[in-house]
């Protein structure tokens, strides 16, 4: 048993305990609250002075399929050999060794969604992994996690694809092949339904096609690169006609609709927003965006989309949020809880509470500041950092 | 004439810091910083308790005004030619580009306009070339329409290693090795010593007559050691940029008097040159007696972040002294501009930012930017000396 004493514990689902104490068992939070009694025997970590914060969560980053410190030769993120990709799988390509990982601990996040890159309109399957632990089995959490998609693909922006492959060059075509291949899927559903053995002999897309039959099934969702209302109606209508979840990823003009994401129930992942190169693609973008988006009743995340910013300074774009009029508790939901549900395993991470998983940090003040520092990180009970 | 007191004021001179002190200013200028409240007769008084106030913000090396609103409107990098002496980063310059509005918002008064790319972004590799003009100190409020140039030669950019090789290569253009880089460099550098300079050379005249520095893009040790080398052969004063790698060799870099312009700080590791990079570099770097400044090499990360990263640095172990210098005395002194900006002494511009809060924190508040005396972003409530006003990031007044 662990029992971390003496600091000041956000929970975030059951508020803020000064001079707390949190009990750890099998990698398990056991007990958290004022005055906690432990057994003789336990090892206890001081932490009088310091921050107890839950694992920050990134919800799109493509840490360890970009590797750190390699020319973009390297890079296993974009399948830019097709427009449609629904067969490779992210696991597939991430270096689970990768010094990403580390950066991740550094700013004290402990679990994230990688993607496959936006080069395509069907990009690939995601995986939530936390960023160590003893193996790669016990480090998954969801794989797949969802089928990244990306609405502003395909030369349109991103690495050029080949020339020889036919990409869509409007938000029209890209539209036009999502429907395309979303009745497809429909139509291979009908063909299973009816006891056929083997609708799809093409394993190529007889692999995006189970994957998409999920979807449709709302067993996962699409997470969808989309920044911009023009983005958004047209997946608002493939919503309507299809019938299927998704989140939206990046999102820098989607609080123009918030009402309308309220509504929908549509999550919205947003950022990286630090970068400058954004704003002139996004002029309506605006730092206040995530205020805008939670008072409308919107799920908001941050993402770092690292290496775009790096994973360790997720929480600086919650600070800059902060800075313009969200408050701090909000913010820091942002970073934890809200992406734990993103990622749709809110009943074991997000927040400091019994039964969940123990993976926590401990920083030096307030981690919305910039001076704070991370002094240590522990996932499933066990320090990592 | 108008007086702010009470705040604390970080001077990044020889005072340090002034507790609950009072700031002087007339026609533009800092008549005195001084400790206590006392005013000269007729002052007009704003007060100013429980705030910090810190000189302008100033980034050496920065592409404000140049390119930052717009991925299609590449104007920073002549790239049909690795050789570009004659090119001024002014005659890109757009008074009214929003990235200036921004800056003067975030407090960023001063900034080193250089030629020259920004970090390649989303791996692709963005036009640069490998002697790329004349970069100049300015501010960043413009007058009439006009820059307000703090030194015109304010040094030559040129840029060593990967980045104008991979370009140049991709482009099936020389150089495609870091030897031709080099070898291109060299040759400019005869031209430019000849008696008879042709036209496109004098900037290369000016450097080797020591009248500003080159100012040297450079990420690998092997880079830094190459731009030494050039340094020696040629005697000529220098600036390195980005220096990714400097804490492996900050010794030499200290024995040498070369200063350097390190970051963007929060920058990853894309691409092969950045194999080594590390937070401490500038932490490193300056514990050895470099000469540190840092950079958000505007629009890579918006040159108004300058402050939290000088933050980030303080976490990394650098003193808040040593960081706050580092974006304003330091930069000024690289850009040769010290004896009007920089810091907070009698005599210099009166260019100051006054914040609700630590200014190297991200949730402080800004409460007022001052450039030449006048308010030029948000506003302090009793300050009737104000006039004028800019517009934040979102379009919204500051405050």
């Amino acid at each position: 048993m662990l029992a971390v004493k003496g600091g000041k514990i956000l929970t975030v689902t059951r508020g803020t305990i000064d001079e707390g104490t949190v009990l750890i068992e099998n990698g398990k939070f056991i007990e958290v609250g004022q005055d906690v009694p432990f057994p003789p025997g336990t090892q206890v970590v001081d932490a009088r002075g310091k921050w107890v914060v839950p694992g920050f969560i990134d919800c799109h980053c493509h840490v360890g399929i970009v590797p750190e410190g390699f020319d973009w030769e390297y890079s296993d993120v974009n399948e830019t050999t097709n427009a449609v990709t629904g067969h490779v799988r992210a696991i597939d390509g991430i270096d689970f060794h990768d010094k990403g990982f580390q950066d991740a601990l550094d700013g004290g996040v402990t679990a994230m969604i990688i993607h496959p890159g936006s080069a395509n309109v069907i990009c690939g399957t995601d995986i939530a992994v936390k960023a160590a632990g003893e193996s790669i089995a016990s480090r998954v959490l969801r794989d797949p996690a969802g089928m990244k998609m990306a609405w502003t693909a395909g030369g349109r922006r991103g690495p050029r694809p080949s020339k020889d492959v036919p990409y869509p060059s409007t938000r029209m075509g890209v539209a036009g092949i999502l429907r395309q291949y979303l009745v497809l899927t429909q139509e291979y559903l009908k063909k299973l339904e009816s006891g056929e053995q083997e609708p799809e002999k093409d394993p190529a897309k007889r692999f995006t096609f189970e994957i998409l039959a999920k979807i449709l099934k709302k067993e996962m969702p699409a997470r969808i690169h989309s920044m911009t209302p023009a983005d958004l109606y047209p997946l608002f209508r493939l919503q309507d006609e299809f019938g299927f979840d998704f989140t939206v990823d990046h999102g820098d003009e989607a609080y123009l609709v918030a009402s309308e994401l309220s509504r929908r129930k549509v999550p919205v992942n947003y950022g990286p927003f630090v970068g400058d190169r954004w704003i002139p693609m996004f002029p309506n973008s605006r730092p206040d965006a995530a205020k805008i988006m939670d008072d409308a009743g919107v799920l908001v995340s941050f993402q770092t989309d690292h290496p775009v910013l790096s994973i360790r300074d997720l929480r600086l774009q919650a600070a800059i949020c902060v800075k313009y009029g969200l408050s701090p508790e909000r913010a820091i939901r942002m970073l934890t809880i809200n992406p734990a549900t993103i990622m749709g395993l809110a009943s074991r991470l997000g927040s400091i509470e019994p039964g969940k998983d123990a993976d926590f940090s401990i920083f030096s003040g307030d981690p919305l500041m910039v001076q704070s520092r991370v002094e240590a990180v522990f996932i499933d009970g066990k320090r990592v950092r | 004439m108008y007086a702010v007191v009470g705040a604390r004021i970080h001077t990044a001179g020889p005072k340090g810091i002034l507790e609950d002190a009072a700031i002087i200013v007339q026609y533009g200028k800092i008549v005195d910083v001084t400790p206590g409240r006392s005013v000269p007769v007729g002052c007009e008084v704003i007060d100013a308790t429980g705030k910090e106030i810190v000189p302008g913000f100033i980034d050496a090396h920065s592409h404000a005004g140049m390119e930052s609103e717009g991925l299609t409107v590449l104007d920073a990098n002549e790239s049909t030619d690795p050789v570009n002496p004659h090119l001024w980063a002014l005659d890109a310059f757009n008074p009214v580009e929003k990235g200036l509005a921004r800056c003067v918002a975030g407090g960023v008064t001063t900034i080193g306009l250089l030629p020259g790319s920004p970090m390649s972004f989303g791996g692709l590799v963005e036009q640069i070339g490998v002697v790329e003009g004349m970069g100049s100190a300015i501010k960043t409020v413009t007058k009439n329409g006009q820059p307000q140039i703090l030194r015109e030669r304010a040094g030559l950019k040129m840029a060593l290693g990967e980045h104008p090789k991979r370009f140049f290569r991709e482009s099936k253009k020389a150089p495609a090795t870091r030897m031709n880089i080099m070898a291109m460099i060299r040759e400019v550098l005869e031209k430019g010593r000849n008696g008879q300079v042709e036209p496109k050379f004098r900037n290369v005249a000016g450097l080797l007559k020591r009248e500003f520095p080159a100012r040297i893009h450079v990420h690998r040790v092997q880079d830094i050691l190459a731009a030494l080398r050039l340094q020696e052969e040629y005697k000529f004063d220098m600036v390195l940029e980005h220096v990714t790698e400097g804490y492996m060799v900050a010794d030499i870099l200290k024995d040498r008097g070369v200063p350097c312009v390190v970051g963007p700080v929060p920058m990853t590791r894309r691409g092969s040159e950045l194999q080594n990079l590390t937070l401490s570099n500038a932490v490193i770097l300056a514990q050895r007696g470099v000469k540190v400044a840092i950079t958000c090499d505007h629009p890579t990360f918006p040159a108004w972040y300058l402050p939290y990263h000088a933050g980030m640095l303080v976490r990394e172990g650098m003193g808040y002294d040593q960081a706050l210098k580092a974006i304003t005395i330091i930069p000024a002194e690289i850009l040769g501009v010290s004896d009007r900006v920089g810091s907070l002494e009698p005599g210099k511009d009166a260019d100051f930012v006054v914040f609700q809060g630590d200014p190297l924190e991200i949730t402080s508040r800004i409460e007022a930017v001052v450039s030449d005396g006048r308010v030029v972003a948000g506003k302090l409530d009793c300050m009737s000396a104000a006039a004028g006003g800019t517009e934040s990031w979102e379009g919204r007044r500051v405050c």
